[in-house]
């Protein structure tokens, strides 16, 4: 039923708690799966240098520094699969990749074009200070979603 | 480790519910998950005498009731062939505020549901049964939107 799972991450460590459901929900399935990690614009200073990097780059039209960027993405992406694989050793495919822009249409986006057969996010991120509320990424994925989505609340 | 042992299915038997429910039925194959189904049956308003001849409430409640549960048989009934085991509870009460109940009493894993329901406003991107859950239910939720629903992204 499942043969495509993206998951998105924001580089909290909240959405990246939701591992252990996702290795087990892709293994169940046999399902292949994409870590998408969206680089913001805004970001708190200290959580994750990916935000910071992209940022300082990808606003410039200028060849060498888009080449910049591009490097800058790989080497996030690399972090970001290092960080997760012992968390997802039991998924050997799972793929990683960064993206810059605005989280919610990225993840949508990238949904669309990919043909993802679920999403799987946590709902709260880097944002989520009162627990009682969802965040406004996970809430507009779930409006608006291609396809089915497990919302999993971070643990008390 | 997620172990999904118990999957919550509540539905107000509309066509999103419907489209829904091979999702649930998919999840509890694939996890050995029991499946339990619920109904929330709204409160039925209060009325002074003074204004109703023939109204009684509580009969109201009870036909909803009657007739909820026998909904749950038929749905269950036609899923046997799956060798699953089906429980089914017809609560009344605020629709979200009685899931959430019934998911934290009885421990449950996971929740299926649609994103719509029977009010289902096009123009509304998520239900506001299934928002409230996915708020606050005290395990995953998973959402399903009928196709008739879904937004084309520019």
């Amino acid at each position: 039923m499942f043969a495509r799972m993206l998951v998105p991450l924001d580089g909290s460590p909240l959405a990246e708690g939701i591992m252990p459901e996702v290795a087990e929900l892709a293994r169940i399935h046999g399902a292949e799966v994409m870590l998408l990690r969206v680089a913001l614009a805004h970001t708190f200073p200290g959580v994750d240098a990916t935000d910071a990097q992209v940022h300082a780059v990808s606003h410039i039209p200028h060849p060498p520094l888009e080449q910049l960027r591009e490097e800058m993405i790989r080497e996030a992406g690399q972090a970001l699969q290092r960080r997760v694989r012992r968390k997802l050793r039991f998924l050997p495919r799972a793929k990683t990749m960064v993206v810059a822009g605005p989280p919610f249409r990225r993840i949508i986006r990238y949904a669309g074009e990919h043909h993802v057969d679920l999403i799987v996010m946590g709902t709260q991120g880097l944002t989520g200070l009162d627990r009682l509320i969802m965040g406004s990424t996970a809430e507009r994925v779930v409006r608006t979603a291609p396809c089915p989505v497990v919302s999993i609340r971070a643990a008390a | 480790m997620l172990s999904i042992r118990r999957i919550l299915f509540p539905t107000d038997f509309s066509e999103p519910a419907e489209y829904a429910w091979p999702y649930a039925l998919t999840f509890a194959q694939e996890f050995g998950a029991e499946v339990h189904l619920i109904h929330v049956v709204a409160p039925p308003p209060r009325l002074t005498e003074a204004y109703v001849v023939d109204f009684d409430p509580e009969r109201m409640v009870q036909a909803l009731t009657t007739e909820a549960n026998a909904s749950m048989d038929r749905q269950v009934e036609a899923a046997t062939s799956r060798g699953l085991i089906f429980r089914r509870e017809v609560r009344v009460g605020v629709d979200y505020r009685e899931i959430i109940d019934y998911a934290t009493k009885h421990d449950i894993d996971l929740i299926v549901m649609a994103t719509h329901g029977r009010t289902g406003l096009a123009h509304v991107l998520l239900g506001s049964v299934a928002e409230k859950v996915v708020r606050k239910a005290p395990c995953p939720v998973l959402t399903i939107k009928h196709p008739s629903l879904k937004v084309h992204m520019p």
